[in-house]
C-alpha cells in the first residue's frame, strides 16, 4: 500500500504538467474559441467579445490557469462546443468501448505472442523458430490500418461472418482487435524469443537444470517469469501508440470511442473536449505505468526494494 | 512517470530496447547462426544478408534521388483510361483519375521517407540534447527535465500530430515535427540513462581523479561511447518512423495533393479496395517492404554493434553494466 | 437560412443512412418488428431543430417534428400542403404571415398542439439562451408570433421577408411541445426533443446511435407521402459511421439498410452489384464549388478568373471522378433551388481555346514546361481545401485542367475551422464551398460585402450593388419579380467569375433493395412517413 501511495505521489508532477498542456491547448489553437462556438450563426462582433468576456480568455493566463485547475478538481471539464453537454459526461460515456477495444487488442498480442516467442526461444532455428521470426518482422511491417481494411473486406464484405462495424456485440470485437493487437503480438513475440534464449545461457538455468529440475518448471519458474518483464514494461511504453492505434481502428469500424472523439474534436476546434481528453489520456497513462510497475513488481520482488534512482 | 523513476537497472536496459519498435535485439539470421552453425554456411548466410540489404538500399537510393529512371510517367498527369487493371501500359494499374499507379508509388516514398527521416534526426538531436542535460544536470534539474520527458510520452503521437496540423497547417513538415515530437522522450530516456551510467563507469571516474574537467570528460570519453548507443537508437528507430509517418498521412495529414504519397493513396483507394483492389494494395506492400527493410538495417547496425555479434564496439558499456548490475541487486 | 453544406461540425451536411439493425433483421430476431439502421457520417450537434446548424440534424429531426406547412415534391414539381397549419394567409407586403391551424394534433408527451405551440416554438428560436444557429438566420427580420385565438396564429417580421414560407418548411420550425420546452429548458430540449412527428426520441448514445420508436397516435401527415397515419417502422436508428469505407462495409454486412452519402466510386460499385436500390435528391442551394478570390493576385484580374471558368469540364468532372452519381453545376444556385437562372449558366461552356486566348490577352506566356509566367511571376494558384467534404478527388481534377491552359497549383488540405481562418484572410485563389439553402436570399450569406473577414465571403467579392439587389430581392413578395432580381445577381456574379460551381452535391442514399416507401422533400431530406421493410 505504502508502495502505491509513493508511486502516486511520484506521478503528481506529471499530472500536473499534463494539466498545463491541457490548458495552453486552448491558447495554442488558432482561432477565436468564441467564434468556433458562435460558427453558423450569423453573430456579430459584439456578441463575440461578450462571449470571450464570458468564457474568461480576457483574464490573465495563470489567472485563467488556475481557473482551469479549481474546474478540474471538482470534476468540471466544461460544456463542449459542439453539443453544449457536459464534456466530463460525453467523455465517460465512451471511455469503455476504448478500454475494452484496446484490453482486446492486447489480449490478442498476449495470446499470440507470449506462446509464439516462448516456443522460439526455447528452439532456436527450429521451423518453429524462423515462422515466429518471419512472423515477427511482417508483424510490425503491415500497417494495422491496411489489416483492417482487408479483413473486413474478407469476413465481414465477402463471408458475412462477422460484422462490419461495432454492433455491441462480442464478435464485433475480433476484427478490430486482431488488426490492432496484431503489431504488438510481434513486439512480444521478438521480445520475449530474445529474452528466453538470453535466459537459457544464464548461470541460474543452468544450475537449475543441473539440479534436475524439470524442464517445464525451468522454462515456466524461471525463464518466462524474467521474460515477461521487458513485455509488460513495453506496453506501459506503449500507451501512446496504442491509443493512436485505437483512434484509427475506431473511425474505421465506427466505435464511439476515446480515440476517435479526440481526433473529431481537434478537427472541430472543440477545444474544451481536447483538454479534458488531455487530463483523461494523462491520468490513463498514470494508472497504467502504476499497473506495470506493480505487476513488475510482483512478478520480481527484487525492484521493490531497488531505491529511486532520481 | 512513475515507471522510468524507479525501475531497477535490468529493467532500464529493458526499457531502453523496448522504447523502439524494433526492441530486444532479435539478431538478423546471419548474425545469429554465428555462433551455432557450421561457420561456412554462415559466412554464406551473411554475404547474403548483406547483399540484400545493399540492394534494397541502392534501390531506395535510387527511388529517392532519381524517381524519374524508375517511372516513366508522371504521377499527377491524368488520363483517360480510368481505374484499368495492372498489365502492360500500367504495370500497376490507374487510379480514379487514369494516373499511373506505379509511378504514384514510386513517387510517393519520397515524402514517407523524408518525413520519417527527418523525424528521425529531429528526435536524435532534440532527444541527445535532453537526455545528455538529464544525465549531466544537477538532481533537482534532471528530475524536471525527465518529468517533462514523461508528460510528453504520454501524449499520442496523433493528437501531436493533429495539434500541429491545426496550428501550423497540414503538410510533410508537420508530420516530421510530429514524429521527431513523439520520438524524442523515448530517445531522451535512453540517452539520459546511459549517460548516468556512463558518467559512474570507472574510467570516467579514473578521469576525473587524474584532473579532467567535467566538459572534458564527456567530449572525451562520453560521446564516443554515446555514438554508439544513438545509432543503435536510429536504426532502431526509422521502421517505426515509417509506421508513424504513413499512418498520419493515411488520416489526410500529410501530403500536398496531387503529389503521390503512400498513406493517403492507400486511404484513398480504400473505397475501392472490393472493385480496384490495385489502388490500395501497392502502396500497402511499399510501406511493408520500407519497413520490413529498415528494421532488418537495424537489427543488422544493433548486431554489429553489439558485443556477441561483431565489432564489440558496445564491450565496454556491457561490461560495465553487468558490474553495476551485480552491485545493485 | 440553411445550413452550411460540408460544414465545420460535421462533415457534410445531408450524411446520413439508415437500416435495419442487424439484431432483428439480419439474425431474424423479434417477428413483425420493423427497425430500420441508417448510417450517417457525422454526429448531430443537438436534436433541437430550432437551435442546430447542422442539415444533419434536420433530417433526424424531420422525423419526430412537424412543421406548419410542408413543401414537398409532386408531379407538378412541387407545392405547399398542409401541415400542423391548414392553411395559410401572406400579406401582400410580405411582412405578416397568419396561419390557421389544426385542432386534433398531440405532442409525444400528451400536449395539446395549439396556437400557444407556434408562439413558444418561435420565441424559443430567438431566445439567445437557445444559441440558435441555421434557424435564428432563416428567421430572419422576426418581430413576434401574435396569438389571435387558439387556432390562429400571425407570425410578423418588421421588414418584408419573402423568403419566409421556404424557410420555415426547410426544417429548423418543427414546431415543438411548449411543456417539454417549459420542463428541459432552452439548451437541454436539445437532449430530450419532443414533437408531434410519426417518430418519438428514445435513446441517443452520444457519437454512437440514436433510437426513435414510432408514434401510435400519429394521423396528421402529408398524404404525398404515402400513409398520413402512424409510421410503418416500429423503430427508426440512425448510427453514427462517420468513414466512408465503414458505412458501405456496414450497408454490405446488413447492418445498415440505408447508408448516407457514400462516396461516388462505392455508390456505382453499389449500383453495378444490383444488390442495392440508390435514392438521390437533388440539392438546394449553392453548389458545390471553388469561391475565386478576386482579390489576391494572380485571380484579381477577371480575365484570369474567366479563363479558369474556361477551362474546366464540370461535365467530364462528373462522368469520370464522380461516376455520374450527381449532375454538373454551372452556376450559384442549384436547378431545384427558387430563383434559378438558366441563363446565368449558359455564360460559360467547356472551351479550353478561349481560355488560353484570355490568358494571352492578359499577358500571360507559356514557358516550355506548359507554365505560363508574366513579367518573371508564375501563374501559381494557392488552393484550399477543407477535409470531410470530398473536395480532394475533384480538386485534383481541377488542378489538372488548369494545368492544360498553363496553370500551376499547390493544394492545401485543411480541418475546417482552420480553413475558414485562412479563408476569411484570403490565403487562397481557390476555396471550397457549397451551401445548403431553401431560399435564394442565401446568396446574402456569401456575397454579402460584409461577410468577408468573418463569414462565408470567401470570394472577397465586395460590390454594393450586389448587396442592395438581394436586399430588394427579399423584400419583393411577388414570386415573379424575385426571380428577376435573382437571375440579375447570379448572372452579375457568374460574370465576374467569382466562383467556380462544380457539381451538385445530391443527397445520395443507398438502400437495401428491401426498404422501401421513403420520400424526399423539396429541400433536400428525406421523411420515414411511408417507410418499410419488405
Amino acid at each position: 500500500m505504502g508502495f502505491v501511495l509513493r508511486r502516486l505521489s511520484a506521478s503528481l508532477p506529471v499530472l500536473l504538467g499534463i494539466t498545463v498542456v491541457a490548458f495552453l491547448l486552448i491558447h495554442l489553437m488558432p482561432g477565436d474559441p468564441a467564434k468556433v462556438i458562435l460558427f453558423g450563426s450569423n453573430a456579430g462582433p459584439d456578441q463575440i467579445s461578450a462571449l470571450r468576456q464570458q468564457l474568461g480568455l480576457n483574464e490573465p493566463l495563470w489567472r485563467q490557469y488556475f481557473h482551469f485547475l479549481d474546474q478540474l478538481a471538482h470534476g468540471n471539464l466544461g460544456t463542449s462546443y459542439l453539443t453544449q453537454n457536459s464534456v466530463a459526461h460525453e467523455l465517460v460515456s465512451r471511455t469503455p468501448s476504448t478500454l475494452v477495444l484496446t484490453a482486446t487488442a492486447l489480449l490478442v498480442a498476449i495470446v499470440v505472442g507470449v506462446p509464439l516467442g516462448l516456443i522460439a526461444g526455447v528452439r532456436p532455428n527450429s521451423l518453429v523458430d524462423r515462422l515466429a521470426r518471419g512472423f515477427s518482422f511482417l508483424g510490425v511491417a503491415i500497417p494495422y490500418f491496411f489489416l483492417a481494411l482487408v479483413l473486413v473486406l474478407l469476413f465481414s464484405v465477402r463471408l458475412q461472418l462477422l460484422p462490419a462495424i461495432d454492433d455491441g456485440t462480442p464478435q464485433a470485437l475480433i476484427i478490430p482487435a486482431v488488426s490492432l493487437g496484431w503489431g504488438y503480438s510481434a513486439i512480444l513475440t521478438r521480445l520475449i524469443r530474445g529474452r528466453i534464449i538470453e535466459e537459457y545461457r544464464s548461470d541460474y538455468v543452468r544450475s537449475a537444470r543441473a539440479r534436475g529440475c524439470p524442464e517445464w518448471r525451468v522454462l515456466l519458474r524461471h525463464t518466462l517469469r524474467n521474460s515477461s518483464i521487458p513485455a509488460i514494461t513495453t506496453i506501459g511504453l506503449q500507451f501512446g501508440n496504442i491509443l493512436t492505434g485505437a483512434a484509427i481502428t475506431e473511425v474505421i469500424f465506427g466505435r464511439a470511442g476515446l480515440g476517435s472523439f479526440l481526433a473529431t474534436s481537434i478537427t472541430n476546434k472543440n477545444i474544451p473536449v481536447v483538454q479534458g481528453a488531455v487530463v483523461l489520456i494523462g491520468i490513463g497513462y498514470v494508472l497504467l505505468n502504476l499497473v506495470v510497475d506493480l505487476i513488475v513488481g510482483a512478478v520480481d520482488p527484487r525492484t521493490r526494494l531497488t531505491p529511486a534512482i532520481s | 512517470m512513475t515507471g522510468s523513476a524507479q525501475v531497477s537497472q535490468q529493467q532500464r536496459e529493458d526499457l531502453q530496447m523496448a522504447d523502439v519498435q524494433t526492441t530486444d535485439v532479435v539478431v538478423p539470421p546471419a548474425m545469429e547462426n554465428a555462433g551455432s552453425s557450421p561457420r561456412f554456411t554462415s559466412m554464406i548466410v551473411r554475404r547474403i544478408a548483406q547483399a540484400v540489404l545493399l540492394l534494397g538500399l541502392v534501390v531506395v537510393l535510387l527511388v529517392l534521388l532519381t524517381p524519374g529512371l524508375i517511372a516513366h510517367q508522371s504521377p499527377i498527369a491524368t488520363g483517360d483510361n480510368i481505374l484499368t487493371a495492372p498489365g502492360h501500359a500500367h504495370l500497376f494499374g490507374t487510379d480514379q483519375l487514369g494516373r499511373d499507379v506505379f509511378s504514384r508509388v514510386v513517387y510517393g516514398s519520397r515524402p514517407v521517407l523524408m518525413a520519417s527521416l527527418a523525424g528521425v534526426a529531429l528526435a536524435t538531436v532534440a532527444g541527445v540534447a535532453v537526455g545528455v542535460l538529464g544525465g549531466f544536470a544537477h538532481r533537482m534539474v534532471r528530475a524536471l527535465v525527465m518529468r517533462v520527458v514523461d508528460v510528453l510520452l504520454s501524449l499520442p503521437v496523433l493528437l501531436i500530430a493533429l495539434i500541429l496540423i491545426a496550428t501550423v497547417g497540414s503538410g510533410l513538415s508537420s508530420i516530421a515535427i510530429a514524429v521527431g515530437i513523439a520520438f524524442t522522450p523515448g530517445f531522451a530516456r535512453v540517452v539520459e540513462s546511459s549517460v548516468r551510467k556512463l558518467r559512474s563507469a570507472e574510467y570516467v571516474q579514473a578521469a576525473k581523479v587524474f584532473g579532467s574537467g567535467g566538459v572534458r570528460t564527456s567530449f572525451r570519453h562520453l560521446l564516443p561511447n554515446l555514438a554508439t548507443e544513438v545509432v543503435v537508437l536510429i536504426s532502431s528507430g526509422v521502421g517505426w518512423a515509417v509506421l508513424t509517418a504513413t499512418t498520419l498521412s493515411f488520416l489526410g495529414l500529410g501530403v500536398r495533393l496531387p503529389a503521390a504519397d503512400w498513406g493517403s493513396d492507400l486511404a484513398a483507394g480504400a473505397t475501392n479496395l472490393s472493385t480496384a483492389w490495385w489502388l490500395s494494395t501497392f502502396p500497402g506492400a511499399a510501406i511493408s517492404l520500407t519497413i520490413l527493410l529498415a528494421n532488418f538495417l537495424g537489427d543488422y547496425v544493433s548486431a554489429v554493434l553489439d558485443p556477441r555479434g561483431g565489432l564489440g564496439l558496445r564491450r565496454g558499456i556491457r561490461s560495465f553494466r553487468t558490474r553495476q548490475k551485480g552491485t545493485r541487486a | 437560412m440553411g445550413a452550411f453544406l460540408a460544414a465545420g461540425f460535421a462533415a457534410s451536411p445531408l450524411l446520413a443512412a439508415c437500416g435495419t439493425s442487424s439484431k432483428s433483421s439480419s439474425s431474424g430476431g423479434k417477428s413483425g418488428t420493423q427497425t430500420l439502421t441508417m448510417g450517417i457520417a457525422s454526429t448531430p450537434d443537438t436534436l433541437d431543430p430550432g437551435a442546430t446548424g447542422l442539415a444533419l440534424t434536420l433530417l433526424i429531426t424531420f422525423a419526430m417534428f412537424d412543421p406548419l406547412v410542408w413543401w414537398l415534391p409532386d408531379s407538378s414539381g412541387g407545392k405547399f400542403y398542409p401541415g400542423l397549419a391548414k392553411s395559410y394567409t401572406v400579406s401582400p407586403d410580405a411582412t405578416t404571415y397568419t396561419f390557421k391551424l389544426r385542432t386534433d394534433v398531440t405532442f409525444h408527451d400528451g400536449t395539446k398542439f395549439d396556437a400557444t405551440a407556434v408562439k413558444a416554438t418561435y420565441d424559443h428560436v430567438v431566445d439567445p439562451a437557445t444559441k440558435s444557429k441555421s434557424g435564428l438566420g432563416a428567421l430572419g427580420p422576426y418581430k413576434e408570433t401574435k396569438i389571435i385565438d387558439p387556432t390562429t396564429v400571425q407570425i410578423i417580421f418588421t421588414e418584408p421577408n419573402a423568403s419566409f414560407l421556404h424557410q420555415q418548411a426547410a426544417g429548423n420550425f418543427g414546431i415543438a411541445s411548449p411543456a417539454a420546452l417549459q420542463k428541459y429548458g432552452a439548451t437541454g430540449f436539445g437532449n430530450h426533443p419532443v414533437g408531434s412527428g410519426p417518430f418519438m426520441f428514445s435513446k441517443y448514445v452520444s457519437g454512437d446511435r440514436l433510437t426513435l420508436v414510432k408514434n401510435p397516435a400519429y394521423k396528421w401527415g402529408p398524404e404525398v407521402l404515402g400513409t398520413t397515419g402512424p409510421a410503418y417502422l416500429d423503430e427508426l436508428i440512425f448510427r453514427i459511421v462517420a468513414d466512408d469505407n465503414g458505412r458501405y462495409n456496414a450497408l454490405q454486412s446488413g447492418q445498415v439498410q440505408i447508408a448516407m452519402n457514400l462516396p461516388a466510386n462505392s455508390i456505382s460499385a453499389a449500383s453495378k452489384s444490383g444488390k442495392f436500390q440508390q435514392l438521390t435528391v437533388p440539392s438546394i442551394g449553392t453548389p458545390n464549388g471553388m469561391p475565386i478570390n478576386v482579390s489576391k493576385f494572380p485571380t484579381d484580374d477577371p480575365k484570369v478568373r474567366e479563363a479558369i471558368m474556361y477551362a474546366v469540364d464540370q461535365e467530364k468532372l462528373v462522368k469520370d471522378v464522380l461516376f455520374g452519381v450527381d449532375t454538373a453545376a454551372h452556376t450559384v444556385l442549384t436547378a431545384i433551388t427558387p430563383g434559378y437562372s438558366k441563363s446565368s449558366a449558359a455564360l460559360y461552356s467547356y472551351n479550353p481555346d478561349k481560355a488560353n486566348a484570355l490568358l494571352d490577352e492578359a499577358g500571360w506566356t507559356k514557358g516550355s514546361d506548359g507554365v505560363r509566367t508574366k513579367s518573371g511571376q508564375k501563374l501559381a494558384l494557392n488552393i484550399i481545401l477543407f477535409s470531410g467534404a470530398g473536395f480532394e478527388l475533384p480538386t485534383q481534377f481541377v488542378v489538372s485542367e488548369l494545368a492544360k491552359v498553363g496553370f500551376t497549383a499547390t493544394t492545401t488540405v485543411q480541418p475546417f475551422a482552420t480553413a475558414q481562418g485562412s479563408f476569411n484572410a484570403g490565403e487562397h485563389n481557390l476555396g471550397a464551398f457549397g451551401y445548403y439553402g431553401a431560399d435564394p436570399y442565401l446568396l446574402n450569406i456569401w456575397v454579402n460585402s460584409n461577410a468577408i473577414k468573418a463569414g462565408f465571403n470567401w470570394s472577397h467579392y465586395a460590390n454594393p450593388e450586389i448587396d442592395k439587389l438581394i436586399a430588394k430581392a427579399n423584400s419583393t413578395a411577388a414570386d415573379g419579380a424575385r426571380g428577376a432580381l435573382y437571375e440579375q445577381v447570379s448572372t452579375k456574379l457568374m460574370q465576374d467569375a467569382a466562383y467556380l460551381p462544380l457539381w451538385d452535391v445530391n443527397g445520395a442514399f443507398t438502400m437495401a433493395k428491401k426498404v422501401q416507401g421513403i420520400k424526399t422533400t423539396l429541400n433536400g431530406y428525406i421523411l420515414f412517413n411511408g417507410a418499410k421493410l419488405s
